[in-house]
């Protein structure tokens, strides 16, 4: 008991006031409970983490953001919806101040989607208006965010960071086909549902 | 990931602290409660003063601290802040957690010290009840209908937003149901000034001394670690470098490319680069 | 204060159970995020043990099938905005460049004032966008006869040289639109839409603000000054950008936007920045 010391200010209780062992046996067990509710929490967060492979995007990968049109992943040429091997799609979009580039991405239902961004300025946002798809957009990193998407139809992509004067004009739509409408694409070709 | 998790678990822990200030708060309650004569499961609650703007209060913010903290525990919860990350429902939350639950409880206790300080009495507890009411109520009508919008996926930081558009058109009425919310919570700002300026130059004067609150169960002991912040900024500052240390480190570790800072104020004059 | 000795030491509960928890708290949570979470991947199947922990580290990118780039089929221009390249620039020279921009006098004008409405105004222009269009003249990659034989005459130092000069030569484009501000010139009531479309944008198609990179709201490397230039360049521009016949935009900036553009509405964003003709003589 080196660290306790009395309480100069402890005097006898008033008439008909809890005493003090009953009042941290309360406290005791308000604790336990607060612990379950936090151990359930976590345990959800877990489960689904492992089940439903749900996480916050976090990926690390660096690509020197001035030099993307000059070839590699983002070059022009390899901008759009891509389709991969397995039957899955990856999506690569740069985001520049102020234009998601393409600004619509077709992609087709109930499919793998693999988004894959990086930003050739500032900071952007990447937000699928309704889904979970939802990153920030790092100038040097590429940022990843996998998906797939089970209602057809037109998805708002508004830039949710502050990126520059042009912020609010900054929004591109995913259009979500049927999977038998979305073109065969080779390993080079890449679609999207900008009008030419 | 792995950090993620880690920062998201301790950040889970702010609920320990906060519920048991909300045991300590309640049990106070109960304690002052039953100390009048409330009797049974639940009496102490009628047996409360409720004409006290205090303790009006203290029951509003608890309410606001309840839904703000459920909204606050889906941002720190791992995968399930991406529905919501830089959407309005990060500002409808700290506007519920900070602009109701905690500015509500500033105005109380402006109404308990206004008096104490400059021995002038409030006019009316009435108003001053009215005027929390209307706060409450504006703040809810502010921040419900703002959640939602940032669940239907409004982004935050957007200046202007085109209505026309028919995905967008759908938040129309409940961003005019915040805006009335807003007006509510203006015009309650408007009543505490003016409760607080007419009861200064009101005629009702008293001493009233300082006042502080005593435990009716003082603690026998208090451990020296728990009752100083030694112990808990050490441990505060590990965690912090455990959790975030490797996670910002990281850019020393990594091949940066540079960024270049562009000029955005004028046409670069030979370059354009700082 | 005596009270505070020993509240660090581990001796004392206090301070032990707070350690051990804080401790737990900690290894639980790396162990359940490094050796659980990171194993799985959404559409992919688990990691292994040491390839979660390296990708929780940031060591290993993502390993899914995605990593094969397609080959670069064309890239836009040679030119990229990094900190060698804008050195160059800053090191040019307008005393030189004076000299070379008198081959460019018989199309380009006097001093840059360009008397033909296909052709740009140069002076006061950007210096970045003058290095760069004729970087992109030299290579092919906007594809012009005329300017692209002219600019494989120049080499790199000459572009510099002659783009500081124009940009240093005074009464410029900000110079001619000011001046026909000044007029009052009547502004048409179609002008409305392009002014909106100037200053605001259009989100619902995704149309930034022209005036959030070409200024005056805010300036974006390599973008033009507008104002003051001839309206028709700026339209044919507009409308080559967004037929794909000129290609050599950065990251597809302007044709992204320019394809969102209706011919009526280059029009009038053409006619809203473009310098008034009679403005134009009254200069000379």
């Amino acid at each position: 008991m080196a660290e306790t010391e009395t309480n100069p200010l402890r005097r006898p209780l008033p008439d008909g006031i809890v005493p003090e062992g009953e009042v941290t046996r309360t406290e005791n067990r308000w604790i336990a409970i607060v612990l379950g509710m936090l151990g359930v929490m976590m345990a959800v967060i877990v489960v689904t983490g492992v089940t439903n492979a749900l996480h916050p995007p976090s990926n690390v990968e660096i690509i020197d953001p001035t030099t993307l049109h000059l070839g590699g992943e983002f070059a022009e040429s390899n901008l759009g919806t891509a389709a991969e091997p397995d039957g899955s799609v990856t999506v690569r979009l740069i985001a520049e101040q102020y234009n998601f580039v393409p600004e619509c991405v077709r992609v087709p239902a109930d499919t793998p989607v693999k988004f894959r961004l990086s930003s050739a300025d500032v900071i952007h946002g990447f937000l699928l208006v309704g889904t979970n798809v939802n990153t920030m957009v790092v100038p040097g990193f590429v940022a990843e965010v996998r998906t797939s998407f089970n209602a057809l139809g037109d998805y708002r992509m508004p830039c949710h960071e502050f990126c520059g004067v042009g912020h609010q004009g900054m929004w591109a739509h995913v259009n979500v086909v049927p999977k038998g409408r979305f073109p065969h694409l080779s390993t080079t070709e890449r679609t999207s549902c900008v009008q030419q | 990931m792995g950090f993620k998790f880690l920062q998201s678990f301790l950040t889970f822990f702010v609920v320990l602290p906060t519920l048991l200030t909300v045991y300590s708060i309640c049990a106070s309650l109960e304690i002052a409660g039953r100390h009048r004569g409330g009797r049974g499961l639940l009496g102490w609650i009628g047996a409360l003063p409720w004409d006290e703007p205090m303790v009006l209060v203290a029951a509003l913010s608890l309410v606001m601290l309840g839904g703000g903290g459920f909204g606050g525990i889906i941002n720190m919860s791992y995968a399930m802040n991406s529905m919501i990350h830089n959407t309005s429902w990060v500002p409808a939350h700290f506007h519920l957690i900070f602009g109701g639950a905690v500015v509500i409880m500033y105005f109380a206790i402006a109404y308990e010290m206004w008096p104490q300080i400059t021995g002038k009495l409030l006019r009316s507890k009435k108003l001053a009840r009215r005027q929390l009411w209307l706060w409450f109520w504006g703040i809810m009508i502010v921040t419900i209908p703002w959640h939602i919008t940032g669940l239907m996926g409004q982004p935050r930081r957007v200046a202007v937003f085109d209505y026309d558009d028919p995905l967008v058109a759908r938040t129309g009425p409940l961003v005019i149901i915040s805006v009335i919310g807003g007006m509510i919570l203006l015009l309650s700002a408007i009543l505490l000034i003016f409760i607080l300026v007419r009861s200064h130059f009101g005629e009702r004067t008293g001493e009233i001394p300082l006042r502080y609150a005593l435990a009716v169960n003082p603690p026998a002991h208090v451990p020296s670690s728990l009752n100083g912040f030694a112990l808990w900024n050490t441990i505060l500052l590990v965690l912090m470098l455990v959790a975030y240390g490797y996670p910002i480190g990281q850019f020393a570790l990594l091949k940066p490319h540079s960024v270049p800072a562009y000029d955005v104020t004028s046409h670069s004059d030979g370059g354009g680069a700082r | 204060m005596a009270r505070d000795k020993g509240v660090l030491r581990l001796t004392n509960p206090w301070p032990r159970f707070a350690w051990l928890a804080g401790a737990a708290i900690v290894g639980i949570s790396l162990a359940l995020g490094f050796l659980v979470l990171d194993r799985y991947q959404q559409n992919d199947p688990p990691l292994g043990l040491w390839g979660a922990i390296c990708w929780g580290l940031g060591i290993t990118a993502d390993l899914g099938p995605a990593r094969e780039a397609a080959p670069t089929l064309r890239t836009p221009s040679r030119i990229a905005w990094t900190s060698s390249t804008l050195g160059q620039i800053r090191a040019g020279d307008a005393q030189h460049g004076s000299f070379i921009a008198l081959n460019c006098t018989a199309c380009h004008g006097e001093g840059g004032m360009s008397q033909s409405t296909f052709i740009p105004t140069l002076t006061g222009m950007d210096p970045a966008v003058i290095f760069k269009q004729l970087d992109d003249y030299r290579s092919g990659k906007r594809p012009w006869g005329v300017m692209g034989a002219i600019a494989k005459a120049l080499s790199i130092r000459d572009s510099a040289d002659v783009a500081a000069y124009y940009a240093a030569r005074p009464n410029g484009l900000a110079a001619i639109a000011h001046e026909g501000s000044l007029r009052g010139e009547s502004r048409s009531k179609e002008s409305d839409s392009a002014r909106h479309l100037a200053f605001m944008g259009d989100e619902q198609r995704g149309i930034p603000p022209c005036t959030a990179c070409h200024g005056p709201h805010g300036y974006k490397i390599g973008a033009p000054p507008l104002a003051g230039q001839h309206a028709a360049y700026i339209e044919r521009q507009l409308a080559a950008f967004a037929q794909r016949l000129r290609q050599n935009d950065i990251n597809e900036q302007m044709r992204t936007i320019a394809m969102q553009l209706t011919p009526s509405e280059m029009h009038a964003l053409a006619a809203f920045y473009g310098a008034p003709e009679s403005s134009r003589v009254a200069n000379k």
